[in-house]
C-alpha cells in the first residue's frame, strides 16, 4: 500500500523506495497468500530484497470490525469538534488507519 | 520500595559493632550477642530481597532478549538502506562549533551492576573527543540514572532528559515519542551511546552517530540514483530521516533494556551469594560464642564447687 498508490513487487525489480500508507500488505509464498495490514512505514526494494519497515502491523485475521466501526464514529466526532489543526491532524489519522481496516477485513471476505 | 527495604537491612548488617575475633579469654557478652543476631536477620532478609530481585530479572530477561531480537531485522534493514545510497556519499566532516548532541541511555532504577557507569564512562570519554574537536555538546540523557549523574557533574551540559517511560514494555510508540522529543533540539550530529546485549553475562558499550536530519533532504540526488522514489522523493526522505532516527533509538533502547536485565541478574545473583556466606559466617561466630559463654560458665561453676570442696576438707 504505497503512498502513491499500491504496487506489487516480484524477483528483480527495481530498487524502490516508498513510504506506506494504512493498507493491506500481501506476502505470495507458492500458493499460500498472507495478509497484514500496516498502519504506516516504509517500504525498501533492494536487488536482494524486499523489506517493509511498518511503525506497527497486525495479521489481518487478528483485526475485529466492531472495534473498527465504533473507532471510525469516535474519530469521525473527533475530527469534527476538533478545535485546533493538530487536534484535527490526529483524530484524522486515526479515521483514514481506521477507515482502511475496514475495508482491509470486508475486502478480504 | 524494594531497595529501601535493601538499604535499611545492608545498614543494620554494618552497624552492628565489630566482632571481637579472639578465641580464648575474650567473652562476648549477651549484649553484643544480639547485636550478632541483629546483624544475621539482617543478612538474611537482603537474601530474601536480592534473591527476589535476581528471579524477576530473571523472569524479565527473556521476553526482553526476545523483542530485542525481533526488532534488530528492522533496524538492520533501515541501515542497510542508509548505507546502499549512501555508499559514494561521506558524510560532511563536522566544523569546529557544529552542535553536537550526546544521548546516553541509561536505566531508571539502580542495583544494574555495572551498566550504567560503563556507559557514562563511554559518554564522557565521547564528549571529550568532541571536545578537542570544537564541538558545542550538548546531552539529553535518557533514564534516570544518567540524568542523576549528569545533574551532579555537568549540568550546564545536560539540555534535557526523558525517563520513567520503561514500566510497561518499551514499543516503538514511546521510542518514536521520544525521538520527536529530542529532535526537537537541532544538531549536526548525533550520538546514542547503549549498552548492546551479546549474551547472557556480557554486554558492550555502543555509539552510534547519525548525521543531522536535514543530511537526508540535502542528498535526494544521490539517493535518486540508486532507488525509484514512489512519490514526491524531498517529503519520503524527509520522513525517512524522521523514521529512521526513531528506528535507532528504539533498537537502542531495546538492546539496553535486555543488557540491564541480565546485568541486574548477575550482580544480584552475587549479592545473594555474599549475603549468604555473610549470614553463615556470623552465624557460625554466634554459636562458636555461645558455646564459649557456656564453657566459662562451667569453668567457673567447677571453679567454685572445687573452692568449695577445698574449704571443706579443712
Amino acid at each position: 500500500p504505497g503512498a502513491a498508490g499500491s504496487f506489487g513487487v516480484l524477483v528483480g525489480h527495481v530498487p524502490v523506495v516508498s513510504q506506506l500508507k494504512p493498507g493491506v500488505v500481501e506476502i505470495h509464498d507458492g500458493g499460500k497468500v498472507e495478509q497484514f495490514f500496516v498502519s504506516s512505514g516504509f517500504a525498501f526494494v533492494s536487488t536482494t530484497a524486499a523489506d517493509i519497515c511498518a511503525v506497527e502491523a497486525a495479521p489481518v485475521s487478528d483485526l475485529d470490525s466492531d472495534t473498527i466501526k465504533e473507532n471510525i464514529s469516535t474519530f469521525t466526532k473527533t475530527v469534527a469538534d476538533a478545535q485546533n489543526d493538530m487536534d484535527k491532524a490526529t483524530a484524522q489519522v486515526g479515521l483514514d488507519v481506521n477507515q482502511a481496516m475496514l475495508q482491509a477485513i470486508t475486502g478480504a471476505k | 520500595m524494594l531497595v529501601s527495604a535493601l538499604k535499611t537491612g545492608v545498614q543494620a548488617a554494618k552497624n552492628a559493632a565489630p566482632v571481637a575475633a579472639s578465641s580464648v579469654g575474650q567473652v562476648r557478652g549477651k549484649a553484643t550477642q544480639r547485636e550478632t543476631k541483629t546483624r544475621i536477620e539482617a543478612c538474611h532478609s537482603v537474601y530474601k530481597i536480592t534473591k527476589a530481585m535476581q528471579s524477576i530479572a530473571n523472569a524479565k530477561l527473556n521476553p526482553a532478549i526476545a523483542r530485542m531480537q525481533e526488532s534488530r531485522p528492522m533496524a538492520a534493514s533501515v541501515r542497510a538502506f542508509i548505507d546502499t545510497a549512501c555508499s559514494e556519499v561521506q558524510v560532511p566532516e563536522l566544523e569546529a562549533g557544529a552542535s553536537c548532541l550526546v544521548i546516553p541511555i541509561t536505566s531508571d532504577k539502580g542495583l544494574c551492576g555495572a551498566l550504567n557507569t560503563k556507559i557514562l564512562f563511554k559518554t564522557m570519554n565521547t564528549i571529550q573527543d568532541l571536545k578537542e574537536k570544537k564541538m558545542k555538546i550538548k546531552v539529553i540523557t535518557v533514564g534516570e540514572k544518567g540524568h542523576k549523574n549528569f545533574q551532579s557533574m555537568n549540568p550546564k551540559m545536560l539540555v534535557h532528559t526523558a525517563s520513567h517511560f520503561g514500566k510497561t514494555d518499551i514499543n516503538f510508540l514511546q521510542a518514536s515519542r521520544v525521538a520527536e522529543f529530542v529532535t526537537q533540539t537541532p544538531f549536526d550530529q548525533a550520538t546514542i551511546l547503549y549498552n548492546k546485549y551479546i549474551n547472557r553475562v556480557s554486554f558492550t558499550q555502543m555509539a552510534h552517530t547519525i548525521p543531522a536530519l536535514t543530511f537526508f533532504s540535502e542528498q535526494v540526488s544521490k539517493f535518486g540514483e540508486k532507488f525509484e522514489f514512489e512519490g514526491d522523493e524531498e517529503q519520503i526522505l524527509k520522513d525517512l530521516a524522521e523514521f529512521q532516527f526513531a528506528v535507532q533509538l528504539y533498537g537502542a533502547l531495546l538492546e539496553n533494556g535486555a543488557s540491564e536485565q541480565s546485568s541486574r541478574l548477575a550482580a544480584m545473583d552475587n549479592a545473594s551469594k555474599n549475603a549468604a556466606s555473610m549470614a553463615l559466617e556470623l552465624t557460625q561466630l554466634f554459636n562458636r560464642t555461645r558455646q564459649m559463654q557456656i564453657t566459662a560458665e562451667m569453668i567457673e561453676i567447677s571453679t567454685g564447687a572445687e573452692c568449695c570442696k577445698a574449704k571443706k576438707e579443712e
